[in-house]
């Protein structure tokens, strides 16, 4: 196949491996996937809306199954919901990150290893470590400084250097592995993966009980490790593609770490507390709604980073005809 | 893998090596800085003294009204089902071992289902004291299965007095709060002067 358009690239469709009649970002495309990856997947709103309705109908049924059945759960039962309660949010939030990289979606197969790597090794070392080794919740709790100080040192760096090495031996390696959106995507996977074995772990050792307020506090988990996640990711994009210095991915683990500790603070501490107005206990709402902020203002930054690359993109390269073989 | 990107240049990641070390470097210190936190926060307590007894409670712990012949009263909140206490006995005379009967004697009257599971004399913070290791289930709550309490007295003379040094928890939780609490019970001193 010859390139036409002084130097647009040859070969097949990146995608499909038909021949490519366009071009973009130096990359090569079909008519049908350099159309998809102009422009917004016509259906992708309506999928981000189905997605919201999935979550919500996660927290509605569990909510509606604590006020009518209030379960005694145990034994197989228990590990049950405990599974669902915990893949249903993290596959939905997966699916919704996963949309967003328009250009060359990831191979599922290469997400799927980085989502189980994450989990792996927050099962393998990060639960251990800081649940039996720093026991962090018997100490931290007595000052708000020494909550945030153990969630960044100790919490923050665990969660989010684990996610980092589950990215970096598995998807970073591979040609996968060439935009910087890809970084967030993986950072993503690798991050829900973690929160699963965590949400996992949450409804386990509590018993099942109040499988509503569970529910809302397992959705917000999941976004916010994927939120960290796939703020680590950007960073370690840049390392990958934009030779930053090397220092560069430690700092987006420090970030990532940061964020973490906050988000860890802010529901920890408030759904602790005994606010009270008009003889309404607010505690455990107002402090899901303060994470859910923190979780959500993040996710919002790495909607509009992954859409500011996407649009980097497409105004780097104008879009050249080229001849099929 | 398509011929596109078999062909583009990716910048392989030959220098990949030293930012994962970076991370890891930058994972040990934050471990190892923890670690000192930690050592930190179990250790930093606030001095109180009760009837001439004093005691570094740590700095955690909610303490909570006490009267009587309790000195203190106290709430680890990491584990709330835990309670730690001093009480102030009156020997009249009698040794440590006949004080603890007739304190076991007492919470089998309160509590049909306590048992002591052992006791005996023990060497406590460079003095001669007396242990019981007790359990009992505490059915009080409303909870839908009891919860079983174990729990720990320890006895030491203080002037013409005994001092009981108790903790008690939820099963399983006893061992990973007994650090503490003994730290606690180490830290108790009559204050000179105030033996009768």
């Amino acid at each position: 196949m010859t390139a036409l358009g002084g130097g647009g690239p040859s070969g097949p469709c990146r995608i499909c491996d038909r021949p490519a009649t366009r071009a973009l970002h130096g990359y090569a495309f079909c008519e049908e996937h350099h159309t998809r990856a102009l422009h917004e997947r016509g259906g992708l709103w309506r999928a981000d809306l189905f997605s919201g309705v999935a979550l919500l109908a996660v927290v509605v049924v569990a909510v509606a199954l604590q006020l009518v059945a209030r379960p005694f759960l145990s034994g197989p039962a228990l590990a049950i919901v405990a599974l669902v309660l915990a893949v249903v949010p993290a596959a939905v939030w997966l699916l919704l990150f996963y949309r967003r990289d328009r250009y060359e979606p990831e191979p599922r197969s290469m997400v799927g290893l980085v989502f189980v790597a994450g989990a792996l090794l927050a099962q393998a070392v990060g639960l251990p470590l800081v649940r039996d080794v720093f026991a962090v919740a018997r100490w931290s709790e007595s000052s708000l400084a020494l909550q945030l100080l153990a969630g960044f040192l100790i919490v923050g760096l665990t969660q989010e250097s684990l996610k980092y090495l589950a990215v970096r031996f598995t998807a970073y390696e591979t040609r996968e592995f060439d935009e910087p959106t890809d970084g967030v995507i993986y950072g993503t996977a690798a991050g829900l993966g973690y929160a699963t074995v965590l949400n996992i772990d949450f409804v386990l050792t509590s018993g099942g009980a109040d499988l509503g307020m569970a529910a809302i506090r397992i959705v917000l988990t999941a976004l916010a490790h994927a939120s960290f996640g796939g703020l680590m990711g950007y960073f370690l994009s840049g390392q990958k593609l934009r030779s930053r210095p090397a220092w560069w991915s430690a700092a987006g683990v420090a970030l990532a770490a940061a964020a973490n500790a906050l988000f860890s603070v802010v529901r920890g501490s408030v759904v602790g507390g005994d606010l009270a107005l008009g003889g309404v206990l607010l505690g455990p709402w107002l402090g899901l709604v303060a994470a859910a902020l923190v979780a959500g203002g993040l996710t919002v930054l790495l909607t509009r980073l992954i859409r500011r690359e996407l649009e980097a993109a497409r105004s780097a390269v104008e879009p050249t005809a080229v001849e099929p073989a | 893998m398509t011929v596109a990107t078999m062909t583009r240049d990716l910048r392989r990641p030959g220098g990949a090596v030293l930012p994962t070390l970076l991370v890891l470097l930058l994972l040990a210190v934050g471990l190892v800085a923890g670690w000192l936190l930690r050592t930190a926060a179990e250790s930093a307590t606030s001095t109180i003294e009760r009837g001439g007894i004093t005691m570094d409670v740590p700095a955690g712990w909610l303490i909570e009204p006490a009267s009587g012949d309790l000195l203190l009263l106290a709430t680890d909140p990491t584990a709330p089902d835990s309670r730690v206490s001093v009480a102030r006995i009156p020997a009249e005379g009698r040794s440590l071992a006949d004080v603890a009967a007739e304190q076991d004697q007492a919470s089998a009257g309160l509590f049909e289902s306590y048992r002591v599971i052992s006791q005996g004399p023990v060497r406590f913070a460079g003095k001669e004291g007396h242990e019981v290791r007790f359990a009992l289930v505490d059915s009080s709550r409303g909870d839908p299965v009891p919860r079983v309490i174990e729990g720990l007295d320890e006895y030491i003379a203080a002037g013409d007095a005994v001092l009981r040094i108790s903790i008690e928890a939820h099963s399983g939780e006893l061992e990973s709060v007994l650090p503490a609490f003994y730290r606690f019970a180490e830290s108790i001193t009559q204050r000179a002067g105030t033996g009768s």
